[in-house]
């Protein structure tokens, strides 16, 4: 069945002008959506398939020289948990769609509100009131119909953590208060999952990298139990779109090197700390 | 004897940046603490201080020169 299937995508690619003048054979959308329709499998069986054959699926061809064919392989066979889906969990989810991540996993209750459309890609006129999480699938599933996608239109609480973070790679947290994003850092340290947690407030805002065996979140905010409110100065200050597309694609970086294995690339105890109105931009050690 | 840092105040704490927080005089050996206590902030608030881009603590002392930087609690998203 494989060989069958590779044979097949061989005999359909064609060859195509890489950036670096390479002459290598590729894939098109609509080739790998037929194929998948003819073997009964998903797109991202086919893109692997091809991938594992030096064939690039054209929608990943600015990826490379940049990430090798085995590396987009590694992240179509990613699994990913995005907790909260408003301003940094729909920068996530548009920026490792569209990068190739295979399968992401969504956790958001909430519904669309008109004070949301300032920084939130996934919000327009046309979706205030409908559900977070389904809009995120559906654009997903927009931008890459190769990625599969489960939504869960649920609040993340304590009781139901375990059950929504597991069977993933990484973890990451776009949440918007600070008690939900400790209940988070619990789940994936007990199931052994490495988290990416960004937060902003105004125009200012933080990202950082948590294995399991790290102190994490209290480096940060102090103690869970100390904390005097569930919410920090973004209260205050609300959170401006140039602050929330520039975390929330820092925070996709540090998740996509964490899935390749990059680690001493990431922001593993350390935290880029980014004000747009000064542009203080840094990289600070927090242990 | 006096010496300066270099202050830096973030999120809902930057209107309270002092007009010369490049230069901020201290007394030298002091304490994140005791410098706060001369700012309007709350050492409750100060959840995350850095010095010379390391975090460091409200009994961290400054000897002068150091930056130093102080954010409040950051949930948003």
């Amino acid at each position: 069945m494989l060989s069958d299937l590779k044979n097949k995508i061989k005999a359909a690619a064609l060859p195509k002008q890489m950036t670096d003048g390479s002459i290598t054979p590729a894939l098109t959308v609509a080739q790998v959506e037929e194929l998948a329709i003819r073997f009964g499998t998903d797109g991202k069986t086919i893109e692997t398939a091809a991938l594992e054959e030096g064939i690039i699926p054209e929608r990943y061809a600015r990826n490379f020289q940049t990430l090798s064919c085995s590396e987009q392989v590694r992240l179509l066979g990613s699994r990913v948990t995005v907790a909260g889906l408003g301003g940094l969990g729909g920068a996530v989810i548009e920026c490792l769609s569209r990068a190739g991540v295979g399968h992401l996993n969504l956790i958001d209750g909430d519904r669309f509100e008109d004070h949301n459309l300032n920084r939130q890609l996934l919000c327009t006129q046309d979706r205030v009131g409908l559900f977070k999480a389904r809009s995120a699938a559906e654009r997903i599933c927009r931008i890459n119909g190769s990625a599969t996608v489960q939504a869960h239109n649920e609040y993340l609480t304590p009781k139901n953590a375990a059950r929504l973070v597991r069977d993933c790679d990484a973890v990451v947290d776009c949440l918007d208060d600070i008690e939900t994003r400790f209940t988070l850092e619990s789940a994936a340290k007990e199931a052994g999952l490495p988290m990416i947690s960004a937060a902003i407030a105004g125009l200012s805002g933080h990202v950082t990298t948590i294995y399991p065996q790290d102190q994490g979140l209290s480096l940060i905010y102090g103690k869970r139990e100390e904390l005097k409110s569930p919410k920090g100065a973004e209260a205050v200050l609300g959170c401006l779109p140039q602050a929330v597309m520039l975390i929330g694609a820092a925070e996709s970086a540090e998740v996509i090197k964490v899935l390749l294995g990059r680690e001493q690339n990431t922001l593993r105890n350390r935290m880029l700390m980014v004000d747009v109105e000064t542009n203080a931009y840094e990289v600070l050690a927090l242990v | 004897m006096t010496d300066t840092i270099d202050l830096r105040l973030f999120a809902t704490f930057a209107k309270y940046m002092p007009e010369n927080a490049s230069a901020f005089p201290i007394e030298k050996g002091m304490t994140i603490a005791r410098l706060i206590e001369g700012l309007p902030i709350s050492p409750a608030d100060a959840k995350l201080i850095f010095v010379n881009g390391t975090r460091a603590t409200l009994q961290s002392r400054l000897d002068g020169g150091e930056r130093v930087g102080i954010f409040p609690p950051v949930g948003g998203g």
